[in-house]
């Protein structure tokens, strides 16, 4: 027994000098070699089934990686699933840490490379569609193989994934490529970097985003176009914190940068974003007029109606801004037109929503309701409920102004029902509270009164108090004792005018008439 | 797979407190949401399923969600598979939006395939049944919003969690003799920060803003849970019982040397508790070792 404890002590203490985890390495040297190899394999892929294993070790036959699996399977550092095996996560961890060193090992290259094979097969699924976790399993196995091409897989694929609004996705894949830490290439290193920005930015964790983004900055290892498109992003950080001329001074760095690039694309977007920076500081529409026609005109260069669709939509914004509104109408309208060519069917209700917006400024009723009501109709094809509900509101203004009261509250009822849908309970409360004008407009006292008791309700509730107390207001008016109106306090002075005139004509006559007497 | 789970069963020791409470909130429920956290290595998945075989035992309904690095979960493939462990009859309106969402030009279609018994059993008083039809809605499994709408993303999660809550509410109360359905989270550090606002906000919320009686969540992980998410109070911790996993002691190193068939000698268990701290793993590790120490040498120690 004393021998036992005693080379069990030995080995902890080994363990314990050199920084391992003991209980690993003891299990590792007790198991015979072949065995113990296959473990340390299976720290590579993060699932292990006995097809995995064959790829692992292409020495075992099919019933021999059967067997293994089900020895391995024993083990306590690995947790049994019905239909595969995981390490624990510690000590995956620790021995994938061992794998790639560094330096790597050529033996897990290889394994990575066929591991690559193995899936290859499997991504795919019956029916056509790509299985969504073997792909990111794919592309951390082909950064084991061959670090570039791997990354190149990494970035298609995240660019994908961000494309379809898969937050989650893009989390776990950079989560996978900085397993590699130990071994990434400093290029791969600070790519990744920006990535993790560029999704702190894409989560609004502004602060995060602009930290990490600043360390892309920083380091000598990004190439010019990566920092390009740091600058772009970090201006537009800067800009969803109102930090204008940051942005701006972001943006500019970005362009001097893409001057030097042939990349037309992340230009043109710049010189928008710029614009639109300029554009919403109020300060300098000159500028901003100029960067977004600049903008309008490079897309035009690289036939890219998306992006002239996107510049005049903003360029608009911006003549609305500052009550050019003859050219704000031309520049929707251009936009609608290169929305079409680029053969989109959902932005469009936005500009339409712009140019009602527009017309309504200019007290313009009918071609404002013309407008919303094409914006909402391409709001309920694409099934944007809040986007209709928007609208609604909108819709409801201008059938007041245009004194079509019944349509108005319809209007109002649907856009308060659909934001309650939504639990946009701001919203719904906004909604309620232009219902309860109305219905006091109409003289649907008592409806009014409801409406805005429970909009103020719900005001108190998302903490909004200034607006709390507007409601309160509307409310008073109508619940305090309603006096006579002016013109019937004038109406009944009138008679009373009469009167008292008259009883002075009778004075003065009669004063007269006694004055007469006594001359007499 | 099942033979090799069933003996981690038989040698699991320790956490008698946590199953304790565990059985009293399957009997009891005023606190239906049971957290269990603590470091790597502590065995909460060893737990889960000591928890899961309890469930077992007692013949409850229960429904699995585990997080791992290459399966980041959402709030959608949350339900899909709460949906699928319960069973698909219940969520044919969940699964019929889950197709709207996401299969472009979609539209319902129903094909019979085989015999389709429905109302095996039924008695009937004073009525005649001309005709009866079963459907269930098969999920296309479709992760990409479809792409000839432009629902966004806020309005999806809305409408499906909403339609999701209604059919389990539903399935819930239509059985309401039954013994609750219990489902589980593992390793939910690893969920996103949007999925885990989401499970407390909209899922674990629901059990005190609907009613949801016949049902007990367990979340395994990593981290103490946050209950005031973004300066919201959640309001939930009276219905948590929430349990932190230590390391092991002295006396169950013993009593597991004893299971694994190691004779229970102090001076193993002192030389394991020294150099793992108690951690559950690296006993459990070392023991694999020693085990083999033990047969290579023929001997017993």
């Amino acid at each position: 027994m004393s021998d036992f404890l005693g080379e069990l002590q030995l080995l902890i203490d080994r363990a314990a000098a050199t920084g391992s985890d003991g209980s690993i390495e003891l299990l590792l040297s007790q198991m015979d070699s072949d065995s113990a190899t296959d473990l340390r394999l299976c720290a590579i892929p993060h699932r292990v089934n006995p097809e995995i294993l064959l790829a692992l070790d292409p020495e075992l036959d099919e019933e021999q990686a059967q067997s293994r699996y089900k020895e391995l399977s024993r083990l306590s550092v690995v947790i049994p699933f019905p239909d595969y095996f995981a390490l624990h996560d510690d000590a995956r961890k620790y021995l994938f840490a061992q794998w790639i060193g560094p330096p790597i090992s050529s033996d897990f290259v290889a394994a990575n490379a066929r591991l690559v094979e193995c899936l290859a097969r499997r991504v795919t699924t019956d029916n056509g569609k790509s299985d969504e976790v073997l792909q990111g399993i794919r592309v951390f196995h082909l950064i084991g193989a061959e670090q570039r091409s791997g990354i190149v897989e990494f970035e298609n694929l995240y660019t994908r994934k961000r494309g379809e609004f898969r937050l989650g996705e893009c989390e776990k894949l950079i989560k996978l490529v900085r397993e590699y830490d130990p071994v990434l290439s400093p290029q791969n290193a600070i790519l990744c970097t920006y990535y993790e920005g560029e999704l702190a930015a894409d989560y609004h964790k502004w602060e995060l985003a602009e930290k990490t983004l600043k360390r892309v900055l920083k380091s000598n290892e990004a190439s010019p176009r990566l920092r390009a498109k740091a600058y772009n992003r970090l201006g537009l950080v800067r800009a969803a914190e109102r930090n204008w001329y940051e942005a701006i001074e972001n943006y500019q760095e970005a362009l001097e940068l893409t001057a030097t690039l042939n990349e037309p694309g992340l230009t043109y977007r710049t010189l928008h974003d710029m614009g639109v920076a300029y554009r919403d500081s109020g300060d300098n529409w000159v500028e901003a007029k100029k960067r977004l026609r600049q903008s309008v005109r490079l897309a035009e260069k690289e036939n890219d109606f998306a992006g002239m669709a996107m510049g005049y939509n903003s360029l608009g914004t911006l003549y609305r801004n500052i009550d050019r509104y003859r050219q704000a109408i031309r520049a929707y309208q251009k936009s609608i037109k290169y929305l079409s060519l680029a053969k989109d069917r959902f932005r469009p209700a936005q500009v339409y929503n712009n140019l009602g917006l527009v017309y309504m400024d200019r007290a313009k009723w009918r071609l404002s309701q013309k407008y919303f009501e094409q914006s909402l109709a391409i709001k309920r094809q694409a099934g944007d409920t809040i986007g209709q509900a928007k609208t609604l509101n909108n819709l409801a203004r201008v059938y007041q102004n245009r004194k079509q009261y019944n349509q108005a509250i319809q209007s109002a009822e649907q856009a308060f029902t659909l934001f309650e849908e939504m639990r946009d309970r701001y919203n719904a409360a906004l909604a309620r509270r232009n219902l309860g004008k109305l219905y006091r407009r109409t003289k649907k006292r008592e409806l009014a009164t409801q409406a805005l008791t429970e909009a103020i309700e719900v005001f108190e509730e998302c903490n909004a108090s200034s607006e709390a107390e507007a409601t309160r207001r509307d409310l008073e008016s109508i619940t305090r004792r309603r006096g006579m109106p002016w013109w019937g306090v004038l109406l009944l002075q009138i008679p009373l005018i009469a009167i008292i005139l008259l009883v002075m004509w009778l004075i003065i006559l009669l004063a007269e008439i006694t004055a007469r007497q006594q001359l007499r | 797979m099942i033979a090799e789970q069933e003996r981690r069963l038989d040698e699991f020791v320790d956490r008698v407190t946590e199953m304790n409470r565990f059985q009293e909130i399957l009997e009891k429920g005023d606190k239906p949401i049971m957290v269990v956290w603590g470091d790597g290595g502590l065995g909460k998945s060893s737990l889960l399923a000591r928890m899961i075989h309890e469930c077992a035992l007692r013949q409850l309904r229960k429904a699995e969600v585990v997080w791992s690095d290459t399966r980041n979960h959402d709030y959608l493939a949350i339900m899909r598979k709460i949906r699928d462990d319960v069973g698909l009859a219940c969520f044919s309106g969940f699964t019929e939006l889950v197709n709207y969402y996401t299969v472009p030009e979609y539209k319902l279609t129903i094909t019979v395939n085989g015999s389709v018994k429905v109302g095996e059993g039924m008695v009937l008083n004073n009525s005649t049944v001309e005709n009866m039809a079963g459907v269930l809605i098969k999920d296309s499994m479709f992760v990409v919003p479809r792409s000839d709408m432009n629902i966004p993303e806020n309005q999806r999660m809305i409408g499906l969690t909403d339609r999701f809550l209604e059919n389990l509410v539903t399935a819930l109360s239509t059985e309401i003799q039954n013994p609750p359905l219990v489902i589980f989270f593992d390793a939910i550090e690893k969920m996103s920060e949007k999925t885990y606002k989401w499970l407390w906000c909209e899922l674990l919320d629901a059990v005190s803003t609907r009613s949801m009686e016949n049902v007990r969540f367990v979340l395994c992980g990593r981290k103490q849970p946050q209950l005031e998410l973004d300066k919201l109070d959640l309001g939930l911790s009276r219905l948590v019982e929430e349990a932190e996993l230590k390391p092991l002691e002295h006396a169950h190193v013993m009593e597991y040397l004893g299971k694994r068939g190691m004779e229970q000698d102090v001076r193993i268990a002192d030389l394991l508790m020294l150099a793992t701290k108690g951690n559950t793993r690296e006993v459990a590790v070392y023991v694999d070792g020693m085990v083999r120490m033990r047969d290579k040498r023929g001997t017993e120690p």
